[in-house]
């Protein structure tokens, strides 16, 4: 009966609201209230002239937008920047079994507000949850939504697989055609699939430079708030795993820089690149900072991640990000970590939050302040530059925030200086004669970050295709970008592939380059940075120095 | 007899004249084609400035010519700066002690500028040693810390040396947190450098640990793998049977697969 009845309840209704609707903007009206008319300044669905029982509406909902607490949202609360908006969105759902998809989506929305003290649950009053429905052939299909996919891999047992490209497709579609305020924070799409022991994973925005990740669970998976809250931690806040890979307990990140160069510093570098015949030789860039100190903040690459000035966080426990050794993170347990491993009481798992983490989600929440300044920071190079290498040097500055998720790096302070000769004349008696003393001069110039990626080709790295692709597929690296398509890097055997199609892995790179018009021969030149991140100012890093030669 | 006498004094006479005017034609050769330092440009305008056939005035004139031509070509470096769009500031230059890594400054309480400085740039080769020492002398865990890490960003063997040499001094316990840096922070450019042979040496050197055998094992496999090649033979002929277990077991850890991301709690 409900399947006669919801289609002719459903005609009914779009006949009622089209007079009523004003915009694009389709908002449910809670079940079992009558529908009030709309106001001026908000869009929703216009008043019904039936009022319906409650289990009617999950059969024809195409969105929703509701607070923690099953309260309907408006269009204006999704306009007004104060909300942090999650999107769910489903995969292998029939149009029949919609009402079971709004059934899990109150479910997520249930439990990712009460669990304990994460962040979710912390700022459930500022989350505006939003679901769409969107009626796809079943997982594994050619029909199914996204591509998605449930994987059965040689190795990983069974992974949870779709086109990110596809969500972000649908995501545009669906702010252009239907809900203009979307904006999420981050994405999770719900696989229909009761299967156990599948592995969930997200991609943290910061490896895509997106303004959200996107999350990928089952059904079997809301068993627990567990899946949920620290997928879409990684998909939301661009929290890294703080636990490390079984085997690789002992392994440290650092070891990862014996492939450094194979990297290869694209065209997005300008000239400079093709002048230098080995970069590495020239500037320090490494692996491990292009993986863990890229935008991330829970994870760090030494306990006292802050290089200039004083004070900062202590991430005193190692571990993390696929690593044992060489990544840190603060100590407590929290939602990101696991109680396999454990080296310390609290090194474990909570439904809780460091105060790392507790930084980064007040920042996302409050709109954007950054609680400290973009401080991860190294001036990397060179130490000289002879002429070969162009006329005009070019100095490379790390910064470890300059993808930061939610205060990235607005722009550098660049100070370069030398000892200019001073010349004078001087007196031997009676007698003048020309003499000189060095005065120290200072230029300073404001530089803008711009996007600088590196190209890992995989083919260079085949032998070690399987240890990359796990450590990326770790991290969240699932995707990459192969000729107008993409490769899902996470859902094959790389031993499979032939190293002819393995893709170029591209990352956005923690550095920034600038050139410096110091052209005098023999002259040691001095130079130093800081940063600004739209609230604080670094202070400057060291000087560094190199020498042009001839 | 006295005449002889008389012809052997003038034989010395003469010899002796003969050999001093060589000794003197000697010395006014060597210093004739000696080399020489290239008169400088200061000391030759300097000696044309003191040509005492110049009146003082045109002497004067002709040494401030110098000047004012030397320093428009020194003009010319803050002129490119300008055209650059860059912006002439004024700053204290920076502190020689403090961008040589200087350990003394341990000791003079400026610890906490020295680590700024190690933390925030990238030393050079010639540095390393230096900072080696800060590792082992400065009193705060994260100053040692900083000066292993900077050890770790200097490319080249002078670093890779210090930190060799760090991790076999025996200065450093086995426990202490920074020494249990220094290990993964090894890194030969090739299987044939001289680093990498020494750390296959340290696969049975029973001043390493375990845990500093195992990763040292592990970067070796890496670069075995990312160059397709091995350890020279005689180099792996040399190692115990247990090193060479251990550097295959690191070479199936690179290369296994693994199960990501079960659930965890």
């Amino acid at each position: 009966m409900h399947k006669v009845l919801a289609p002719a309840l459903a005609l009914t209704l779009a006949a009622a609201s089209a007079h009523a609707r004003t915009d694009a903007a389709a908002q449910p009206i809670a079940p079992g209230v009558a529908p009030v008319a709309p106001s001026a300044n908000a869009s929703v669905i216009g008043a019904p002239i039936i009022i319906l029982p409650t289990w009617f509406w999950p059969y024809f909902v195409t969105s929703k937008c509701q607070f923690w607490d099953g309260t309907a949202c408006t269009s204006a609360d999704m306009a007004n920047p104060y909300f942090k908006q999650i999107l769910i969105l489903p995969s292998g759902f029939a149009d029949s079994e919609r009402a079971d998809f709004w059934t899990e989506f109150d479910k997520i929305r249930n439990q990712m507000a009460t669990a304990g003290n994460v962040w979710s649950t912390q700022y459930r009053h500022k989350i505006l949850w939003v679901g769409y429905f969107v009626p796809g052939g079943p997982l594994n299909t050619p029909t199914a939504n996204f591509g998605a996919a449930v994987l059965e891999h040689p190795v990983r047992g069974y992974a949870l697989s779709l086109s990110q490209d596809q969500v972000r497709a649908k995501v545009s579609a669906i702010k252009a055609t239907s809900l203009p305020n979307l904006n999420p924070l981050g994405v999770g799409v719900l696989f229909n699939s009761f299967q156990d022991n599948i592995t969930a994973n997200a991609s943290p925005p910061g490896f895509t430079r997106t303004p959200y990740g996107i999350a990928k669970f089952n059904r079997q998976d809301l068993a627990t708030p567990y899946i949920t809250t620290h997928e879409l931690a990684h998909a939301s806040m661009n929290f890294l795993d703080e636990y490390m890979e079984p085997g690789f307990q002992e392994v440290s990140i650092r070891q990862l820089d014996v492939l450094t160069p194979l990297v290869l510093f694209d065209g997005s570098w300008g000239g400079f690149v093709s002048a230098i015949g080995n970069l590495f030789s020239v500037y320090d860039y490494n692996i491990s900072e292009i993986l863990a100190n890229n935008g991330n903040v829970n994870i760090a690459l030494s306990p006292w991640p802050q290089t200039t000035g004083t004070g900062g966080q202590w991430f005193g426990y190692e571990g993390g990000m696929f690593f044992g050794r060489g990544t840190f993170h603060v100590p407590g347990n929290n939602l990101m970590d696991s109680n396999r491993d454990k080296r310390h009481d609290d090194d474990g798992f909570a439904y809780d939050t460091t105060a790392a983490q507790q930084q980064v989600i007040d920042t996302a929440f409050n709109g954007n302040y950054a609680y400290r300044a973009n401080d991860r920071l190294r001036t990397a190079g060179p130490n000289d530059w002879p002429i070969h290498f162009g006329s005009t040097t070019t100095v490379l500055l790390f910064d470890g925030d300059k993808n930061h998720q939610f205060h990235p790096t607005q722009y550098y302070g660049v100070q370069v200086g030398w000892y200019e000769r001073i010349w004078d004349t001087c007196w031997w008696g009676p007698f003048p004669y020309p003499c000189y003393h060095d005065e120290w001069r200072t230029a300073q110039k404001t530089v803008w970050p711009s996007v600088r990626y590196v190209d890992l080709k995989n083919t260079a790295a085949y032998g070690l295709g399987g240890l990359v692709q796990d450590v990326l597929c770790a991290v969240g690296v699932t995707e990459v970008k192969n000729g107008d398509g993409t490769f899902r890097l996470c859902d094959q055997d790389i031993d499979q592939v032939s190293g002819a199609f393995l893709p170029t892995l591209r990352f956005f790179m923690p550095y920034q380059s600038t050139t410096v018009p110091a052209s005098q021969w023999f002259t040691t030149y001095w130079w130093r940075f800081y940063t600004n991140n739209g609230t604080w100012n670094s202070y400057y890093t060291g000087w560094s120095s190199f020498y042009r030669s001839l | 007899m006295a005449s002889g006498l008389h012809s052997c004094r003038a034989m010395l006479r003469r010899t002796s004249i003969l050999v001093l005017t060589i000794a003197l034609v000697g010395a006014f050769a060597f210093w004739r084609v000696r080399p020489r330092p290239a008169p400088t440009p200061e000391s030759a305008d300097a000696r044309a400035a003191a040509d005492p056939h110049l009146n003082s005035a045109d002497r004067l004139a002709e040494v401030e010519r110098i000047v004012a031509e030397r320093n428009r070509a020194a003009g010319k470096d803050e002129d490119a700066f300008r055209a650059d769009g860059w912006t002439m500031v004024k700053t204290d230059p920076p502190d020689a002690r403090l961008t040589s890594y200087d350990p003394s400054l341990l000791a003079e309480g400026r610890e906490d500028e020295l680590r700024g400085q190690l933390t925030s740039t990238t030393a050079a080769p010639q540095h390393a040693r230096r900072i080696a020492r800060i590792a082992l002398e400065a009193k705060e865990p994260k100053t040692r810390f900083a000066a292993v890490d900077a050890l770790g960003h200097i490319h080249g063997d002078e670093a890779q040396a210090a930190l060799l040499d760090l991790l076999t001094s025996g200065k450093l316990d086995p426990g202490d947190f920074v020494r249990q840096q220094i290990a993964p922070l090894l890194r030969p450019r090739d299987l044939d450098d001289g680093v990498a042979l020494r750390m296959a040496a340290l696969l049975d050197d029973p001043r390493v640990t375990a845990t500093e055998k195992h990763q040292i094992a592990f970067t070796l496999a890496l670069v075995s793998i990312r160059d397709g090649m091995t350890l020279p033979d005689d180099t792996l002929a040399a190692l115990s049977p247990d090193a060479r277990a251990s550097l295959d077991q690191a070479h199936e850890l690179v290369t296994r697969r693994i199960a990501l991301h079960n659930r965890r709690n």
